[in-house]
């Protein structure tokens, strides 16, 4: 659950909280007697069981089909099968040994997929909870508007801490709440950035939208990444660069 | 090949062809490519915990066991509720028409999470009562599972001006709170993804997110 750093329409600043508003899965399984059942992750092959570490101590494809089919080297009876747990992930090269240094490059693509530009990776530092309040922008979009521009991919629930930010957030909530929109909010010294939550993480407009009943608030802080817009070639398919 | 759905709406039926939307459709996308020291190409494999045994991309994979470790095929598994009520399977939204019976307001599609964007493109004219209720700025909700399988994702049908869209999304547990419910601990649940840049007309940049 992350601080954010949170400024009102007055300027005046807090540090309330963000809460998660995702379900857990609603779906559960249950064993063959109504047992409870768990997930494993399971090993099925290594690394010098694949194709490549076959093929090396074969000296033909012929060879290495007849030794499949009569003694199943690519199958460890010891070990395949067995749980897994406390795993790590790992770079590895192309002789398959682990690599101890790296370095990452970014590849653009255009929505068409051609490569537009190389260059060094680039990761965002967190700016919601620093030294510098999420601004209060002032540019407020009516919620009719606003799911009609904008796709919102995630959400956050801010929260207050102790009555003081009880207040604080009351009096957002009840503002926006009347204005029936919602207000953009800006990070950085500009107050124009867009929210960045973890380090090299997705940065995301933020959108804060109040709702007030009596004496209780919704303040949901909508997420997006993306305007509900055609697509500059909307036959056009792209590249998957996945 | 794109593939239609049939929608009802008043007791007149419509086909819509899905055309996803996506960031890379919209801005492009960013590879990220990783190099050793001599620039050789990596990928990502998995550590066992002896810190030995290294496992390829798909040497893993995922069982369901009892409590006492034994295996359980897929087919004897049994989906419950979280209330323990069983569940039973439900139809590909593509076999039969959506009935489109109901409509919410913004505030209701803004509790929701959007997964899915499409384009639903119809060839021909819209029904008049559909057309006259899009214009109205209804928004219609229903249940769509894409292969079938158990239980429906929340999908919403509305206009922009520019087109016609179906959102798949995730309902979210939005409660109003009141002073005596100050912060609980929990998580956040912001993806990481890889994006690029470009303009947008009105000031805010999507593609530089």
């Amino acid at each position: 659950m992350p601080n954010i750093n949170i400024a009102d329409k007055r300027g005046r600043d807090a540090v309330v909280k963000a809460e998660s508003v995702r379900i857990e899965d609603p779906v559960r399984y249950l064993g063959p007697r109504g047992n409870a059942s768990y997930t494993r992750r399971i090993l099925k092959s290594t690394i010098d069981h694949d194709h490549d570490a076959l093929s090396k101590e074969a000296d033909s494809p012929e060879a290495l089909a007849v030794a499949l089919t009569e003694s199943d080297p690519d199958i460890d009876v010891e070990r395949f099968g067995q749980f897994l747990f406390h795993t790590s992930r790992v770079w590895i090269g192309s002789d398959d040994e682990p690599v101890f240094s790296i370095k990452q490059l970014e590849e653009i693509r255009n929505p068409l997929g051609e490569i537009t530009e190389t260059r060094d990776r680039e990761r965002v530092e967190p700016n919601v909870d620093g030294d510098i309040p999420l601004s209060w922008t002032g540019t407020l979009i009516p919620r009719r508007e606003a799911i009609r521009r904008y796709v919102f991919a995630s959400k956050l629930q801010i929260v207050h801490v102790n009555g003081l930010t009880y207040d604080f957030l009351h009096g957002m909530a009840k503002e926006l709440d009347k204005a029936k929109s919602l207000l953009l909010l800006g990070a950085g010294k500009s107050g124009k950035d867009p929210l960045v939550f973890r380090r090299g993480s997705v940065p995301y407009r933020g959108f804060l939208e109040g709702r007030t009943r009596g004496d209780s608030y919704v303040l949901l802080l909508h997420l997006s990444n993306m305007e509900l817009k055609l697509p500059v070639d909307p036959d056009a398919t792209p590249v998957d660069a996945s | 090949m794109a593939r239609h759905l049939t929608f009802e709406h008043a007791g007149n039926e419509f086909e819509a062809e899905l055309a996803k939307v996506s960031r890379e459709h919209l801005y492009g996308s960013v590879r990220i490519l990783t190099r050793d020291a001599n620039d050789g190409r990596c990928t990502t494999a998995t550590l066992a915990s002896d810190g030995r045994t290294l496992i390829p991309k798909g040497g893993t994979a995922l069982g369901y066991v009892n409590t006492e470790g034994d295996w359980i095929t897929r087919d004897e598994l049994q989906p419950m509720s979280l209330a323990g009520e069983p569940l039973s399977e439900v139809p590909s939204s593509f076999d039969a028409p959506i009935l489109l019976d109901e409509t919410v307001d913004e505030t209701t599609l803004l509790d929701h999470s959007v997964r899915l964007c499409y384009r639903l493109v119809v060839d021909g004219e819209l029904p008049a009562l559909f057309r006259k209720a899009l214009d109205k700025d209804s928004i219609f909700r229903f249940g769509f599972s894409y292969r079938g399988g158990i239980g429906h994702d929340p999908a919403f049908v509305y206009a922009s001006e520019e087109a016609l869209w179906m959102l798949v999304t995730d309902a979210n547990d939005v409660r109003f709170v009141s002073l005596e419910q100050a912060a609980l601990c929990g998580t956040s649940s912001i993806d990481d993804e890889t994006d690029d840049d470009s303009e947008n007309e009105d000031g805010l940049d999507f593609g530089m997110l």
